[in-house]
């Protein structure tokens, strides 16, 4: 059995990062820590002696627009919770689908504590989906300088330990000219109820709708359970372009996403009925967008209400 | 009546430990603390069947701060619990037949150096094969798990011939139904402190259903007559059945005599669901035939429940679930057979509704049947079949004549939902169904025939003046107190602070038998009517000689005696306070009673003689993308007497709405060979509040047979007894699938309809 030994407060991303190396296996950064508790708890990891907490790390807490190459882009520190996220009204303008997201993970009080960096780091967090839809970048510091990868690129080869700490999600936010295009989003998460609950399934997307009903930038992602997020990119490529669709073609995608989207099974559901859950979603989803009702189909639209 | 604020008036009343237990302000056993406590650790095998080699203690007893560390061979008394049958042991010596099974405990200076003491002890086993299933347990080449084998209890009730009975029938129908291993789920989980005090008496500070139970079963375990065992065991975070049975006690007891210190045992979540009772699995198969008519003619079940590793409750529940089996309808050939098996699971005990959930999912559900294969109206079915008031229960025993089942099965009707019924859906999603479903049942109350249920209650004037009840019931949140003190102002019309009500404490209450059942309410009403009159008596008495003025003049009121008014209003001020009675010596004005629950005449062991009526209108959505059902209305008609505590009742029927609708969708304690999956409340589950309908309209029906004498009846188990079949027949309403295993899977559901792309007509 482990006792913790030290919690470690450090005040620059230079000092957090010395920490870690000099507690060499055993040491763990922590932010809001309501995740790492669960596995405490669960025994399915030790805790290590030494806990680095990094929320005296100010400058990894806000939320800001800054410019890129012309273009606006969203910035949002790791350390941000994920009841900041719901209250911020750039995230709220900007990208509803991450509201939904937040909105429907853990409960009121984990909320508080758990950040957004937290929920991307397991690799499995119920946000990444809709980062991957996104096209979110990600910076880390790496001991000397910041990096910065897509989401997409870090979840298909996640080192979880190799001492990296995730600074800031950027975010673009995307002007969609053109006269009459719509732009859809949505997010879906499916649990064994209705809330406070790991995902069984988590579908995200977006797509922009012309005049004509015609879908292009189709972008779909997939997720849930302890399962790496991914795109699910033959299904989007089979929706790029469409516009009505005919019964042979809808199965053709169905059967694609059913294919495509690999989930693991689990004691209470298995991997097939998890297929089935993405593709009816994603089915639905786009069956809402034709008929082209709403703008923004968050879906999924319980959530606990703030004390 | 419905129940509501508005029904209701002036009865409609705040629970008096509401505020403290919202607020988290209440101070429950668990969390006291003494001088000296030590904490206590328990060692749980982690295998569900194994033979213990040896067991070394050697290094956990060398361990700093360590001050006891006790196994088989330190029980000075039995090395065995069980209310029923005694076959649990303390410790393990040779044999461990789950993974909860204790081998040993620890009582150390800090709760870390306990578990530390924990991880010094070892322990060698020879692992065995694990029974996991009942079919198992009695399979030809499986090894007894008990002496007696691997049958904790058969039951086999016949009337009339089946055989005979199924060869008139124009239709039968057949099914095999499963129920879920449904965790109680307290807040609380178990815990207490056990207090050695000087005069050599053992003080158990620990919630438990049964005061007295539980201090004799300390008593044998610790070979201590039971007088010198004190059990405070009242407020209470949560029970519904779970703590009647010991748990923490025999450890902490054991520990704190040993060590002489005060000693704390808690269980966190994860040994709580490891160690504690659930609610019995059961595969329930019945064949039913009807003739054209829909009358039924004959009945034919078998129950096979899964009792887990040891014997507590399962002999009784199973018991119960026979009698149930048969409900509310009169059938002339009836044939029940089951039996309670033993297997390496975790142990199943006693749970709200005792066995009664289980196989009323089936029985409705083959009323159900019945009445689409013969396209009669299920509903219209159940009354053609339903007993009459004078006839006989289930069992053939006499009972008390009822008309609860007409008398629900009518009321339910008002329900808004019901109305519903053959409406279609609107405008929805085309993945998005809607259906509403029915169902009822009888419920009996008490223990049954057979088994000692004995009640009783204490009433006097105080030293403080006060009119004070003693009852050896205990308060887990079913509102004992707020009842008692609304029976108490009804008796004497008194004030709120002219009363003191005394539970949980075996020094201090008489011996009432236990809170279950569905008992308490009816025991304390009437017990508080055989002492009210010799009490008034007594107290009329003394306040004529001390003032001088004729008895017959009296009335009790807020304060102190009355002067009768003419009008019926109070005069002034009170003749005599009871302050001032009290401090004129309090000789001759204390008075108890003890009686027997009403039980039947019949020598038919576990039949019940007093009865509650239930009827349940279900409205549910089913989203066929996920299969998820969620409970959009969820109503009750409720046949059990007069209502005393219309808000007491409510959040029963309420409460028990909720628990059952957690038993039909969501909550299963999955089992993997013999070992828990469902270690935690993350993947365990029961409905948030996102999971249950905003209002649950329930009807209390009053009126009972002329010439009753029994009054209300209890309420605590019969709001969970019919809600499954309701929300079942709901679901086949909507999808056109029967669900025969609970909890519902909603992948079931999904893969029972055309893949999306195949339901769409047009766009």
């Amino acid at each position: 059995m482990t006792r913790i030994q030290q919690v470690w407060f450090p005040k620059t991303l230079e000092e957090a990062y010395k920490r870690y190396l000099s507690c060499e296996e055993n040491g763990s950064y922590v932010s809001g820590g309501t995740w790492l508790r669960t596995i405490w708890e669960a025994d399915h990891k030790t805790i290590p002696p030494h806990l680095i907490s990094l929320e005296n790390i100010t400058e990894m807490s806000a939320i800001t627009i800054e410019e890129e190459k012309g273009d606006e882009v969203l910035v949002i520190g790791s350390l941000v919770t994920l009841n900041q996220c719901l209250k911020n009204t750039l995230i709220q303008k900007y990208f509803p689908s991450l509201i939904t997201a937040c909105k429907q993970i853990a409960a009121p009080s984990i909320r508080n504590q758990g950040t957004l960096g937290g929920n991307i780091r397991t690799t499995f967090g119920d946000t990444l989906p809709v980062f991957l839809v996104l096209r979110g970048q990600l910076t880390w510091f790496n001991g000397t300088s910041i990096e910065r990868e897509s989401v997409q690129n870090w979840l298909a080869n996640p080192v979880p330990s190799d001492g990296r700490i995730l600074v800031n999600i950027i975010l673009p936010i995307k002007k969609h000219s053109g006269e009459g295009n719509k732009y859809f989003s949505f997010y879906k998460k499916v649990g064994r109820r209705e809330i406070f609950i790991p995902s069984l399934v988590t579908v995200a997307g977006s797509a922009i709708k012309g005049r004509d009903g015609t879908l292009e930038e189709v972008v779909l992602a997939a997720g849930g359970g302890v399962m790496v997020p991914k795109r699910l990119s033959n299904v989007e490529e089979l929706l790029q372009g469409t516009n009505a669709l005919t019964k042979e073609q809808l199965s053709l995608i169905y059967e694609t996403c059913l294919m495509e989207y690999e989930p693991q099974a689990d004691v209470f559901a298995t991997a097939f009925y998890k297929k089935k859950v993405a593709a009816n979603l994603i089915f639905s989803e786009w069956f809402q967008m034709m008929k082209g009702e709403n703008d923004q189909i968050e879906g999924g639209t319980l959530y606990a209400t703030e004390s | 009546m419905l129940l509501n604020r508005e029904e209701s008036r002036d009865r409609w009343r705040i629970r008096p430990d509401g505020k403290d237990k919202v607020t988290g302000a209440l101070s429950y056993l668990t969390d006291r603390s003494f001088p000296g406590m030590l904490h206590g650790r328990v060692l749980r095998s982690g295998y569900p069947h194994a033979t213990i080699l040896s067991i070394d203690i050697s290094k956990a007893k060398e361990l700093s701060g360590v001050h006891a560390v006790l196994t088989h061979e330190d029980v000075p008394g039995l090395n065995a619990f069980g209310i029923a049958d005694p076959n649990q042991p303390v410790f393990c010596d040779k044999l461990v037949r789950y993974e909860g099974d204790a081998l040993a405990a620890v009582a150390a200076e800090t709760p870390t150096i306990a578990e530390e003491a924990l991880g010094l002890i070892e322990v060698e086993y020879e692992v065995l094969p694990v029974i996991d299933t009942p079919e198992k347990a009695l399979g030809p080449d499986s090894v007894p798990l008990h002496p007696e084998g691997n049958i904790l209890h058969e039951t086999d009730y016949r009337r009339g011939d089946v055989a005979e009975g199924f060869k008139g029938c124009v239709v039968i129908v057949e099914e095999t139904y499963e129920t879920p291993r449904q965790m109680h789920t307290y807040l609380e989980t178990e815990g207490g402190v056990f207090v050695p005090e000087e005069d050599g008496r053992l003080t158990v500070y620990a919630p438990t259903q049964h005061g007295y139970k539980d201090r004799m079963q300390l008593s044998r375990i610790l070979a201590m007559p039971e007088e010198t065992i004190r059990i405070i065991s009242s407020p209470i975070g949560g029970s519904f059945g779970g703590k009647d049975e010991l748990n923490v006690q025999p450890y902490g007891a054991l520990l704190s005599l040993s060590s002489k210190q005060p000693v704390k045992i808690h269980y966190s979540r994860w040994e709580s669901v490891i160690a504690g009772l659930k609610r019995h699995p059961m595969k329930v198969t019945m064949k039913t035939g009807a003739d054209e008519s829909g009358k039924i003619l004959a009945h034919q079940v078998t129950i096979l429940s899964d009792t887990g590793a040891y014997a507590t409750l399962g002999g009784a529940v199973l018991n119960f679930a026979t009698e149930h089996a048969i409900g509310p309808y009169a059938m002339a050939h009836v044939e029940v057979k089951g039996k309670a098996v033993y297997t390496n699971n975790g142990v199943s005990g006693e749970f709200r509704g005792f066995g009664g959930n289980q196989v009323i999912f089936a029985l409705e559900g083959q009323m159900e049947r019945l009445g689409q294969k013969l396209q009669i109206d299920p509903w219209e079915l159940r009354k053609r079949n339903l007993r009459k008031r004078d006839d006989l229960g289930p069992l053939g025993q006499r009972m008390v004549p009822t008309d609860g089942p007409t008398q629900v099965w009518e009321g339910i009707q008002a329900s808004p939902i019901w109305k519903e019924k053959d409406q279609t859906g609107e405008n929805m999603e085309p993945w998005i169904k809607h259906g509403v479903g029915v169902a009822m049942t009888m419920h009996g109350s008490g223990l049954g025939y057979g088994i000692p249920d004995p009640a009783g209650g204490k009433m006097r004037l105080n030293e403080q003046g006060k009119i004070e009840v003693a009852f050896g019931h205990e308060e887990f949140g079913q509102g004992l107190v707020g009842t008692l003190e609304m029976l108490l102002q009804d008796h004497f019309q008194c004030d709120k602070g002219d009363m003191e009500i005394i539970i949980g404490d075996t020094d201090r209450v008489p011996s009432s038998g236990s809170s279950t059942a569905s008992r308490t309410t009816n025991m304390v009403w009437q017990a508080l009517n055989n002492m009210k009159e010799p009490f008034l008596k007594a107290l009329f008495k003394k306040a004529s000689l001390l003032t001088g003025i004729d008895a017959v003049k009296f009335q009790t009121g807020p304060g102190g005696i009355w002067l009768r008014g003419e009008s019926g209003d109070f005069p002034e001020r009170p003749v005599i306070t009871y302050q001032e009675l009290a401090q004129q010596g309090l000789e001759d004005l204390e008075f108890s009673t003890e009686f027997h629950y009403p039980v039947t005449p019949d020598p038919i062991m576990g039949a019940h003689y007093l009865y509650t009526s239930t009827a349940v209108v279900a409205k549910v959505e089913v989203n066929l993308l996920t299969g998820m059902v969620k409970i959009l209305g969820l109503d009750h008609s409720v046949a059990a007497g007069p209502v005393i505590n219309p808000m007491g009742y409510l959040g029963q029927i309420e409460g028990g709405g909720i628990m059952a609708l957690g038993f039909t969708t969501m909550e299963d304690a999955v089992m993997v060979n013999g070992h828990y999956a469902t270690k935690n409340m993350d993947s365990y589950l029961i409905p948030t509040i996102f999971d249950v309908p905003e209002t649950q309209y329930v009807d209390a029906i009053e009126q009972l047979p002329e010439g009753d004498p029994f009054g209300p009846r209890g309420v605590g188990e019969v709001g969970t007894v019919a809600v499954a079949p309701a929300i079942v027949s709901a679901i086949y309403d909507a999808t056109g699938k029967w669900v025969t295993k609970l909890p519902v899977s909603p992948e079931e559901l999904q893969s029972s309809v055309e893949e999306l792309p195949m339901m769409w007509k047009g766009w």
